[in-house]
C-alpha cells in the first residue's frame, strides 16, 4: 500500500497544479495581446492622444445598431507625437480594434486581421485613420475596444511614443443591451474535445481493468497491472499500445476534421478565425498521418509480423518499446500549442520560409520538436522490423514463402527507413532556424525555400506509400482468405510491391510541378510518376483474378477489402491526372488534390486498417466481433465516405483552392459578395459537411462493436477464417511466448520440380543458407 | 489561339455525380488543359468500366452460397498454399497499362510549351510578347507593368472591392515574371487554369494569353498565412 499512497499524493499534486496553472486562462491575456498596452512600441499612455470612431460618412457613432446590418466605420486618433508631421517621418500611427460581437471585415490593404483582432498592416502604418466594415450581430450589444498608438516615427521605441485606449458601445435596436450568448470558439471546442477523449480513454482503461476480474476487484492490483503494460517489451502488448494510441489520435484528428467541415459548410463562415483554421488543417494532417495511420499500422505490424514469420518476438524488444514511447512524447509536443491557442499554423507540408521565419506561433517550434521525436521513433521501428524479417523467420521459411502482409511491412519499413532521414534533416534545420536563427531557409541571407520542398517531398512521397503498402498486404491476406484461394500471382505481387517501393523514391518531384524548380526536372517527374500506374495496376488485376473461381465468403473484412478495391482504384485513376503537367497547373493545390489523396489515404489506408481490425481482432482478443454491427458500419461508412470526398473532385475542377479559411461564391440572389466560385460550390460544401459527420459518427459503431465484443463476444477459435499463415496456428489470443517451439513451414509446391533455379530466382531469392539465422 | 471551352464540368456532373445537377456551364482551365482532361477522363471511364465490371461480376458470381464451407485451394494452416498464377496473363496486364501510360505521357508532352515556353521561341520581347512583373506579399498581389503602354498593361484598384486590379489586352501574349517578398505564394489564374509558385529570392515565370474579355480572379494557391483565403486580385481583360 506504500506505492498507492505515493501515487495518490502525486496525482493530487498533479490535479492541483493543473487547476492552478494559468494555461487555460492564458489565451486572453497572453503574448501579443493588447488588452493593456501596445506591443510594437513601449510607449506611455497619454491623454494627449484621443481615439475616435465614427461611421464611414463621418457622422457620429449611433448608440443603436440594426441586427445583421453591415456598417462601415472610420476610426483613428488625433494628437500625440504622430500628428507632428516633420518630413522624413514614417510609421507614425498604429491601432488595434477588438469587437466583442459581430464580424469585422477588412476593407483594404492598410488593415489586417491577426488572431481575430484588427490591426494595421505595413501599408497602413503611416496613417492616422483607417476604416473597416462591421456586420452587426442579431441581438445584444457590441463593445469596440480601440487602442491607438501615436508615434514620433524616429524608428526607435521609447517613452516619447504615446498610446491611448477607448471603448465604444452600440446596442441592438430595442435591445436591452444584454450580451448575446457567445458562440462556441473553435479552439475551445477542440481542446475540450481532446481532453474529453483523453478522459474517455482513461475511463476505458479503468473499465478494462475492472472487467478483467469483476469479482476480485481491488485497487491495489491496479498499479502492478498498469505498470506491466507501460513497461512491457512484449510485441503483442506494444502492438496493443500502438493500437490504442492510434485510435485515440484517429478520434482527435477526426474531431479536427469535423470542426474544419463546420467552418467550410457555408461560404463566408466565421466559426473559426483564419488563425484557428490554419492550426486545424496543420494538426489534422500531422495527427492523421504520424499519430493515427502509422501507429495503427505499426500496431498490426507488431502483433502480426512475428506471428506470421514464426518468431517469438521482434529482434530488439526494448528498441521496440522505445519506438512506441517516443510517439506519445512527440504527440504532446505536436499538440501542446493548441492549449494556448497558438498551435502550429504552417500546414503539414510546412513550406518555407513561412515555417522558420514568419509563423509567430510558439506552437510551431514545439510541433517541429515533436516531429523530430516521431522521426526517431520511425527510424527505430524501421531498424527493428527490417532486422526481424531478415533474420528471424522460422528456418523453414524462404523469402518467397513469407505471407504478403509481412512482405508489405518489409517494403514499407524499407521506404520509411531510407526516406525519413531527409525529413529529419529538414526538421532539424527548421528547428535551428526558429530557435538559434541559423539561415537555412532565410531568403534574405541566401537561404533556399526549395531546399525544404526537396527534403520534405523526398520523404513525403515514400511516406504515403509507407502507409498504403501495408494496406496492400492486408487486402491481399483478407481477399485470398475470404475467396478461399491462394493469392493470384504471389511473386508478381511481391515484385509489384517492391517496384512501388522503388518508384516512390524517384517520383517525389510531382508534388513540386509548380514550385519553380527547373522545367526539365518536371519532365522527368512526369515520366516517372506515370510509371507508378504499372505496378499498382498489377496488384489490382491480381486481386481481381484471385476472386476468379473462388468462393467469396462475405464477412465484414471482406466487404472492407472490396470497398478498398473500389475507392483505391478511383483514387489511383484521379492520381493519373496530376503528372500531366498542363493539367497539373490547374489542379495543383485545389480540392481535386484533396479528393485524390483522401481517396487513397482514407479509401486505401483507413479502409485497409478497418479490414485488418475486423480480420485480426478475434486473434488479438480471442473474441468474435459482431458481424451485423460490422456490416452496418461498412454500409453507412462506405456511402457517406463517397458522399464526403467525391464532390471534392468537382470543387477542385471549379477552382476551389485548398487551405482557404473560407470561400465566396459569385453574386446571386442571396448575396452580393464578390466571390471567385460558382454558386453550386456552397451546396456541395454543405453536402460534404453532412456526409463528414455521418462518416465520423459511423466510426463509433466500430468502437462500440469492439467494446461489446471484448465484454461479451463469442470465443474465437484459433483459425476463424481459414487462413494459412502461422498467426492462425496459435490460440486466440496467442500465449506468451507465442510459440513453444518454432513452427515448420511446409510448402505444398515443393513436391514437384518447382525448386529448379534459374538466373532470376538466384538474383531475387538468395539462398538463405549463406545468412546467419538468429533465433 | 485559345477558344473558350465549355463542357467537361457538365459532363463530369452528368456521368459521375448525379444527373440532377445540370445546366451550369463551367468554364475554367486553358485550352490545353481541357483537351487533355477530356482524353484522360475518357480513359478513366474505360479503366473504371473494366475494373468495376470485373469486380462486380466476381463479387456476386463467385460468392459462396449459404452454409457452404468451401476450400478451393486447400488452404491449411502452416502450409504455404498451392501457387496460383498465369504468367502470360500477368505479362498482359503489365504491357497493356504500360502502353496506355506511354500514350498518355506522350500527349501530355506537347501542351507543356503552353506553360513554360522558352522566350526565344516565342519571339522578341516587346514585340511578340510582353513581360509583367508579379510580386506576392502577405497578403496582396503587386503588379509592375514596367514601361508598357497603359492599353497593354495597367494597374489600378477596383472601386467596389478595394482589390488590386490588372488590366490587360485580349489575345496578347504575356509572360509574368513572378517572385515574392516574404513567404511562398502562388498566383492562380483560375480562368486559365494556370499557376506557378512565387518564391522569395528567385524568379519563376508563366505564360498567359487572355482569350476572353471580362473580369477574372487571381487567387493565392500556396498556403501563406492568416489571410491566404483573401489574397485575391482582379484581372481585367479588354479588347
Amino acid at each position: 500500500m506504500k506505492v498507492n499512497k505515493k501515487i495518490i499524493a502525486i496525482t493530487t499534486l498533479l490535479i492541483a497544479s493543473l487547476l492552478l496553472a494559468p494555461s487555460l486562462q492564458a489565451r486572453s491575456g497572453g503574448i501579443n495581446n493588447v488588452d493593456s498596452s501596445c506591443t510594437c512600441h513601449s510607449g506611455t499612455a497619454s491623454s494627449d492622444v484621443s481615439p475616435f470612431m465614427t461611421l464611414g460618412n463621418g457622422s457620429a457613432l449611433p448608440s443603436e445598431f440594426i441586427a445583421d446590418e453591415t456598417y462601415t466605420f472610420s476610426f483613428g486618433f488625433t494628437g500625440g507625437p504622430g500628428t507632428v508631421t516633420d518630413a522624413g517621418r514614417q510609421n507614425t500611427g498604429g491601432f488595434n480594434l477588438v469587437a466583442n460581437s459581430g464580424t469585422l471585415t477588412i476593407l483594404d490593404n492598410s488593415t489586417q486581421m491577426i488572431a481575430g483582432q484588427l490591426t494595421h498592416s505595413t501599408l497602413g502604418n503611416d496613417q492616422m485613420n483607417w476604416s473597416v466594415e462591421w456586420t452587426a450581430p442579431s441581438s445584444g450589444s457590441a463593445n469596440f475596444q480601440l487602442t491607438v498608438n501615436s508615434v514620433n516615427g524616429d524608428g526607435t521605441f521609447g517613452d516619447e511614443d504615446h498610446w491611448a485606449q477607448s471603448t465604444f458601445t452600440m446596442n441592438a435596436v430595442g435591445g436591452s443591451g444584454e450580451v448575446a450568448t457567445s458562440s462556441a470558439d473553435g479552439i475551445t471546442v477542440l481542446f475540450s474535445a481532446i481532453l474529453l477523449v483523453a478522459l474517455m480513454l482513461f475511463i476505458s482503461v479503468i473499465y478494462v481493468f475492472y472487467r478483467m476480474s469483476p469479482d476480485s476487484f481491488s485497487w491495489s492490483a491496479f498499479v502492478p497491472w498498469i505498470a506491466d503494460w507501460l513497461t512491457s517489451t512484449d510485441h503483442k502488448k506494444i502492438g496493443t499500445l500502438y493500437f490504442v494510441a492510434g485510435l485515440f489520435y484517429f478520434v482527435v484528428g477526426g474531431v479536427i476534421a469535423l470542426l474544419i467541415r463546420i467552418q467550410l459548410a457555408v461560404p463566408g463562415n466565421d466559426f473559426l478565425t483564419p488563425d484557428q483554421y490554419n492550426q486545424f488543417f496543420t494538426l489534422h494532417g500531422t495527427v492523421m498521418i504520424f499519430l493515427a495511420a502509422m501507429p495503427l499500422l505499426n500496431g498490426f505490424a507488431n502483433w502480426i509480423v512475428p506471428l506470421q514469420i514464426g518468431a517469438k518476438d521482434l529482434a530488439f524488444p526494448r528498441v521496440n518499446a522505445m519506438a512506441f514511447w517516443l510517439n506519445p512524447a512527440g504527440s504532446i509536443l505536436v499538440l501542446c500549442g493548441v492549449f494556448s491557442g497558438t498551435g502550429a499554423d504552417v500546414g503539414w507540408t510546412a513550406y518555407q520560409p513561412l515555417t522558420s521565419w514568419v509563423s509567430a506561433h510558439p506552437g510551431t517550434t514545439f510541433w517541429l520538436g515533436g516531429q523530430i521525436m516521431l522521426v526517431a521513433s520511425s527510424t527505430l521501428a524501421g531498424i527493428n522490423f527490417i532486422t526481424t524479417i531478415c533474420t528471424m523467420r522460422t528456418p523453414s521459411m524462404n523469402w518467397m514463402q513469407m505471407p504478403l502482409f509481412t512482405w508489405s511491412i518489409l517494403v514499407s519499413m524499407m521506404c520509411l527507413f531510407i526516406s525519413i532521414p531527409a525529413f529529419g534533416v529538414g526538421l532539424i534545420e527548421a528547428f535551428l532556424d526558429r530557435t538559434v536563427a541559423t539561415a537555412f531557409f532565410n531568403t534574405s541571407a541566401g537561404g533556399d525555400p526549395l531546399l525544404w520542398s526537396h527534403l520534405f517531398w523526398y520523404f513525403g512521397h515514400p511516406e504515403v506509400y509507407v502507409v498504403i503498402i501495408p494496406a496492400f498486404g492486408i487486402v491481399s491476406e483478407v481477399l485470398a482468405t475470404s475467396a478461399r484461394r491462394s493469392i493470384f500471382g504471389y511473386k508478381s505481387m511481391v515484385y509489384a510491391m517492391a517496384g512501388i517501393g522503388f518508384v516512390s523514391f524517384i517520383v517525389y518531384g510531382h508534388h513540386m510541378l509548380t514550385s519553380g524548380m527547373a522545367p526539365w526536372l518536371r519532365f522527368v517527374m512526369m515520366l516517372t510518376t506515370m510509371a507508378v500506374a504499372v505496378p499498382t495496376g498489377i496488384k489490382i488485376f491480381n486481386w481481381l483474378k484471385t476472386m476468379h473461381g473462388g468462393s467469396l465468403v462475405y464477412r465484414t473484412h471482406t466487404l472492407w477489402s472490396l470497398g478498398f478495391l473500389v475507392t483505391f482504384t478511383l483514387g489511383g485513376i484521379s492520381g493519373m491526372f496530376f503528372p500531366s503537367i498542363a493539367m497539373d497547373t490547374h489542379l495543383h493545390e485545389t480540392y481535386f488534390v484533396v479528393a485524390h489523396f483522401h481517396y487513397v489515404l482514407v479509401g486505401g489506408t483507413v479502409f485497409g486498417i478497418f479490414a485488418a481490425i475486423y480480420y485480426w481482432y478475434p486473434k488479438m482478443t480471442g473474441k468474435m466481433m459482431n458481424e451485423k454491427l460490422g456490416m452496418l458500419h461498412f454500409l453507412i461508412a462506405f456511402i457517406s465516405y463517397n458522399g464526403l470526398f467525391w464532390p471534392m473532385h468537382r470543387l477542385g475542377l471549379l477552382g476551389m483552392t485548398r487551405r482557404h479559411h473560407t470561400y465566396f461564391i459569385q453574386a446571386n440572389e442571396y448575396s452580393d459578395v464578390v466571390g471567385t466560385l460558382p454558386a453550386e460550390v456552397a451546396s456541395w460544401n454543405t453536402f460534404i459537411t453532412i456526409n463528414a459527420f455521418i462518416f465520423g459518427l459511423s466510426t463509433l459503431i466500430m468502437v462500440t462493436n469492439m467494446i461489446i465484443t471484448l465484454v461479451k463476444g463469442k470465443k474465437a477459435p484459433a483459425d476463424p477464417w481459414g487462413g494459412w499463415s502461422f498467426e492462425w496456428l496459435v490460440t486466440s489470443p496467442p500465449p506468451t511466448p507465442s510459440f513453444d517451439e518454432l513452427p515448420t513451414l511446409i510448402d505444398v509446391n515443393e513436391t514437384s520440380d518447382s525448386k529448379k533455379e534459374n538466373w532470376l530466382t538466384r538474383l531475387m531469392v538468395p539462398n538463405d543458407s549463406n545468412e546467419e539465422v538468429v533465433n | 489561339m485559345i477558344t473558350a471551352h465549355v463542357g467537361f464540368g457538365e459532363r463530369l456532373t452528368t456521368v459521375c455525380i448525379t444527373a440532377t445537377v445540370r445546366g451550369i456551364a463551367v468554364d475554367v482551365g486553358g485550352d490545353a488543359y481541357n483537351e487533355l482532361f477530356d482524353i484522360f477522363f475518357g480513359w478513366s471511364i474505360v479503366v473504371s468500366v473494366i475494373v468495376f465490371g470485373w469486380l462486380l461480376h466476381h463479387s456476386f458470381f463467385y460468392r459462396s452460397k449459404d452454409g457452404e464451407t468451401p476450400n478451393i485451394d486447400d488452404l491449411v494452416v502452416g502450409e504455404f498454399p498451392r501457387h496460383y498464377h498465369n504468367t502470360s496473363l500477368e505479362i498482359t496486364w503489365v504491357i497493356i497499362p504500360t502502353i496506355l501510360i506511354l500514350y498518355l505521357t506522350y500527349i501530355s508532352l506537347g501542351p507543356v510549351s503552353d506553360v513554360w515556353e522558352d522566350p526565344s521561341v516565342v519571339g522578341v520581347e516587346g514585340v511578340d510578347y510582353f513581360e509583367i512583373e508579379l510580386t506576392g506579399s502577405q497578403w496582396f498581389w503587386d503588379f509592375d507593368c514596367g514601361n508598357l503602354d497603359s492599353d497593354l498593361c495597367n494597374v489600378g484598384v477596383d472601386d467596389e472591392t478595394g482589390l488590386s486590379m490588372l488590366s490587360v489586352k485580349k489575345d496578347v501574349v504575356y509572360r509574368f515574371n513572378i517572385t515574392a517578398t516574404d513567404v511562398t505564394h502562388s498566383p492562380y489564374f483560375i480562368q486559365w487554369g494556370a499557376k506557378e509558385d512565387a518564391v522569395p529570392g528567385i524568379y519563376t515565370s508563366i505564360w498567359l494569353t487572355p482569350d476572353i474579355t471580362g473580369e477574372f480572379f487571381i487567387d493565392c494557391a500556396e498556403y501563406c498565412g492568416d489571410d491566404h483565403a483573401y489574397m485575391t486580385a482582379i484581372l481585367e481583360v479588354h479588347e
